[in-house]
């Protein structure tokens, strides 16, 4: 796909999402060349990241739908699948990425992802130990969040 | 454009099938696109009206050059973005629309896309047409064969029981030459016959040729 095809793919990604108004998660480009965007995601009412708000950085390469964007964490997210730049694990992003992906769907399974680890490949080892304690995990996860 | 639909029914099929991780969010994002129409005709990739519609053997619909732009990135086991299913060049179906028969010269798609091969061209299947003779008199004992391809091929026939029975196989896919006593007629019907009722027929008839056999071997034992 040409820029110009990349650009109209995300074009209509954004109309999406502004059009059905998903709950919990929104996305806008930073600029007018649609390749770099910001996410945000509100954590979910009965995990331990309730009330909290993350933003992400979302950069798409040139050949996006067929390789997935680079999504990381810009605010500080105290959890197992992610490093302490904001890195993420997540399979979707890497080799079960789809074509068929969107910017909606990859912020809805990052949201799920945080009330659901996948603790057997931990980027945070001392989250991914914690998570069996939930009081004690929810405790560092709201001070590291008032961190920043 | 209803821009709404493909990504509502994309990224809830395409995130159930990622096991815990999507799970949950397959579930948002079905309550999400339920509000929405349930048709959409657009290209699951570039989530346009697809050019040069293809659909997957699962029934997935995309542009063929994007469909085949994904089968290359994925080149070692390619996968249908929406199901997952496993997916074959040979197996995808062109999608024709009311005057749509494939008119486009295919070239003209590899020149202007890099390296796109045509996009592959619809199956028919011919309807069986019955053919059940039989020479006894020492014609041809004809097999029906599908033989659309060379008629200057020609047939390779043995005798069996040859004096008493003037039986005769023809084993048209061996071709070492015409056979003399090869009916022409039977030939040219021979080639509209489907594989399904040569393979009936060829089996009839050895039964047939083996039960004469037995009585020849009570007759004249
Ligand atoms: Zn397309
Ligand atoms: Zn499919």
């Amino acid at each position: 796909m040409a820029d110009g095809q990349v650009a109209k793919r995300l074009q209509s990604e954004l109309m999406n999402l502004m059009m059905e108004g998903v709950p919990g998660v929104s996305a806008f480009p930073d600029g007018d060349n649609y390749t770099q965007w910001t996410g945000t995601i509100h954590g979910s009412d009965v995990g331990p990241y309730k009330g909290m708000k993350f933003q992400l950085s979302l950069v798409f390469p040139k050949d996006y739908p067929y390789s997935a964007p680079t999504v990381k964490f810009m605010t500080g997210c105290f959890h197992p699948n992610v490093d302490m730049s904001g890195n993420i694990c997540l399979d979707i992003l890497k080799d079960k990425w789809s074509a068929t992906y969107t910017v909606k769907s990859i912020l809805l399974s990052i949201q799920s992802l945080l009330d659901e680890p996948n603790n057997d490949s931990p980027l945070n080892n001392q989250a991914a130990s914690l998570w069996s304690q939930q009081e004690e995990y929810k405790r560092l996860v709201a001070k590291k969040y008032a961190e920043g | 454009m209803d821009g709404a639909t493909p990504t509502a029914r994309n990224s809830s099929t395409s995130t159930s099938e990622n096991g815990g991780n999507a799970s949950s969010s397959s579930n948002a994002a079905t309550a999400a696109g339920s509000g929405s129409s349930p048709l959409s005709f657009e290209c699951n990739i570039c989530f346009e009206t697809p050019h040069d519609p293809v659909v997957t053997e699962c029934g997935h619909l995309y542009c063929w050059r994007c469909l085949f732009k994904w089968m290359q990135t994925k080149s070692a086991y390619p996968l249908c973005p929406v199901c997952k299913s496993k997916i074959e060049k040979s197996k995808v179906i062109p999608v024709y629309g009311r005057g749509m028969q494939d008119s486009k010269d295919p070239r003209e798609a590899t020149a202007s896309e890099e390296r796109l091969p045509p996009r592959p061209r619809g199956h028919r299947t011919e309807v069986p047409v019955t053919n059940g003779q039989m020479n006894f008199g020492g014609g041809a004992y004809g097999i029906p064969q599908n033989r659309f391809g060379n008629p200057a091929f020609g047939t390779f026939s043995f005798t069996l029981v040859p004096s008493l029975f003037g039986l005769h196989f023809q084993y048209p896919q061996a071709s070492f030459g015409n056979s003399p006593d090869a009916n022409p007629a039977a030939q040219q019907q021979q080639r509209v016959t489907s594989a399904d009722q040569e393979q009936h027929d060829l089996i009839s008839k050895l039964l047939l040729a083996f039960a004469l056999f037995i009585i020849f071997c009570l007759l004249f034992t």
